[in-house]
C-alpha cells in the first residue's frame, strides 16, 4: 500500500427507486500509479461501496462497455490513466443518454438507431453457396476499413451537441456504420440506406462539430463518415432522377 | 450539473421497465473546451449574412450611377464600417481555416464518381495553394493591376 497516493472521486449516483434526480457521492481511495479510472471504480465497488453500479467487461478497450464521462469528457475508463488527472476525478454517466442507475445508461434507443441504418450486407439477389464467396480486393477493403473499427462504445453520442437537442438524429456511430456498408463493394443496399440518411434526423442534422471524432477511442472518425455520407446521399438522390433504377455495381 | 438535454434524447421508442434519470448535455457544452471553436464557427455565419447584404448594397449603388457609388464609398470610410471589415476578415479567416484546412479534406468520399480522392495529406496543401492564388488574384483586381 506504500506506493499508493490518495485521490478523491466524485461519482454521480442515481437510484431509480429513491432518487428524483442524480446526485454526487465522494470517495477518497488509495490508488496505484498505473491504475486506470476503471480500476478505481472497481476498487470502490469491491472495497468501499458495493451499491455502485457501472458497466465494464474486457478491460482492454475492445468491448466498448465502460464509456463514462471523466471530468466532463467521454472516455473509455479502461483506457484512461488516472495519472492524467489531478487529485480529484469526476466520473458520471454518458451525457445525452437516460440514466438507469449510477453510471449505467439506457442502451435501447441506441440499438434502435443502429437497426435503422441496416448495418448488414444487403444484396438484390444472394449468390448460392456453390457459386463461391464474394471477393474483395485490398483497395476495396481499405475504402471502408476505418469505419468498421467502431466498438459501439457510444462516446461519440455523449460528445455530440446535436444528439442532445435532436432526439430523432441517428447519431455518429450509426451513420458511420451505415456509410461503412455503403462503401463495401459487396453491398447493394446504398439506395435504401441513403433514403434513411436523407430523412429527418439523418445525415443533414449533423452540424460538423467534429466532437465525435475527437473522442473516438478507435480513430474511426465518424464525422468524416457522416460528411462523406452527406455528399453521397445527394449524388444518389440526383442519380435517381437520371436513372431511377440505378444501383451500385 | 450540466443543463438538461431533450428528454427524448437516446430514449427507446417504448419506455423500459425502469424509471430513468433524464439525459443531460455534455458538461463542457457550449462554452468550454473544443465546443468553443465549434460555437465560434457557427457564430461567424453572421459575417456571411451581413457581408452578403453589403454586397447587394454595393451592386445597388453600382447600378444607381456614379453619385450613389461615391456616396457609398464615403459611407464605407466610417470607422464602424472599417471596424466591421476587420472583424469580418478575422471571422472569414477563422471559418476558412477550420473548414477548409481541418474538416473539408476528410469529408470527401473515397471515390467521387469515377475519380479516386487525392491522398488526404495532399488535399490541404492543394486547398492552401488555391486559396493563396485566389487571394492574390482578388488583391490584384482591387489594386487595379488589370485595366
Amino acid at each position: 500500500m506504500s506506493d499508493r497516493q490518495k485521490k478523491t472521486f466524485v461519482i454521480t449516483r442515481f437510484d431509480p427507486d429513491k432518487d428524483e434526480v442524480p446526485k454526487t457521492q465522494t470517495y477518497e481511495i488509495p490508488v496505484r500509479p498505473d491504475w486506470k479510472v476503471l480500476d478505481a471504480l472497481n476498487f470502490i465497488k469491491d472495497e468501499v461501496d458495493g451499491t455502485l453500479s457501472h458497466r465494464w467487461s474486457c478491460r482492454m478497450a475492445v468491448c466498448g462497455s465502460c464509456g463514462m464521462m471523466v471530468n466532463g469528457e467521454p472516455k473509455l475508463t479502461c483506457k484512461t490513466a488516472l495519472s492524467d488527472y489531478g487529485d480529484t476525478v469526476e466520473v458520471g454517466p454518458l451525457s445525452n443518454f437516460p440514466v438507469i442507475r449510477d453510471l449505467v445508461v439506457e442502451l435501447e434507443g441506441f440499438m434502435e438507431k443502429f437497426k435503422a441504418v441496416k448495418p448488414w450486407i444487403l444484396r438484390a439477389k444472394e449468390k448460392a453457396p456453390e457459386e463461391g464467396v464474394y471477393r474483395q480486393s485490398p483497395a476495396e477493403l481499405e475504402a471502408f476499413k476505418q469505419f468498421s473499427m467502431c466498438i459501439n462504445c457510444m462516446l461519440c453520442y455523449a460528445a455530440c451537441p446535436v444528439v442532445g437537442n435532436e432526439p430523432d438524429y441517428l447519431g455518429p456511430a450509426a451513420i458511420a456504420l451505415g456509410h461503412r456498408y455503403n462503401l463495401d463493394s459487396r453491398d447493394e443496399g446504398d439506395a435504401e440506406r441513403n433514403q434513411v440518411f436523407r430523412e429527418e434526423g439523418g445525415v443533414y442534422s449533423c452540424s460538423y462539430a467534429n466532437e465525435c471524432s475527437e473522442v473516438c477511442p478507435k480513430n474511426v472518425d465518424p464525422a468524416a463518415a457522416i460528411n462523406q455520407a452527406k455528399f453521397l446521399a445527394v449524388v444518389d438522390w440526383a442519380k435517381s432522377f437520371v436513372s431511377p433504377r440505378s444501383r451500385k455495381k | 450539473m450540466a443543463r438538461l438535454a431533450d428528454p427524448r434524447a437516446m430514449s427507446p421508442s417504448r419506455p423500459g421497465r425502469t424509471r430513468t434519470a433524464p439525459p443531460v448535455m455534455p458538461p463542457l457544452f457550449p462554452a468550454r473546451g473544443r465546443y468553443r471553436s465549434y460555437m465560434l464557427f457557427g457564430a461567424c455565419c453572421v459575417f456571411f449574412l451581413l457581408s452578403s447584404l453589403l454586397f447587394l448594397r454595393v451592386v445597388d449603388a453600382l447600378a444607381a450611377g456614379p453619385e450613389a457609388w461615391d456616396d457609398l464609398l464615403r459611407q464605407f470610410r466610417h470607422p464602424l464600417y472599417l471596424a466591421y471589415n476587420v472583424a469580418a476578415l478575422a471571422g472569414f479567416v477563422f471559418t476558412a481555416r477550420r473548414f477548409f484546412f481541418q474538416l473539408f479534406a476528410k469529408s470527401q468520399p473515397p471515390r467521387i464518381g469515377p475519380l479516386p480522392r487525392p491522398p488526404l495529406a495532399v488535399l490541404p496543401p492543394l486547398l492552401g495553394a488555391a486559396w493563396v492564388a485566389a487571394t492574390a488574384l482578388i488583391f490584384c483586381i482591387l489594386w487595379g493591376a488589370f485595366p
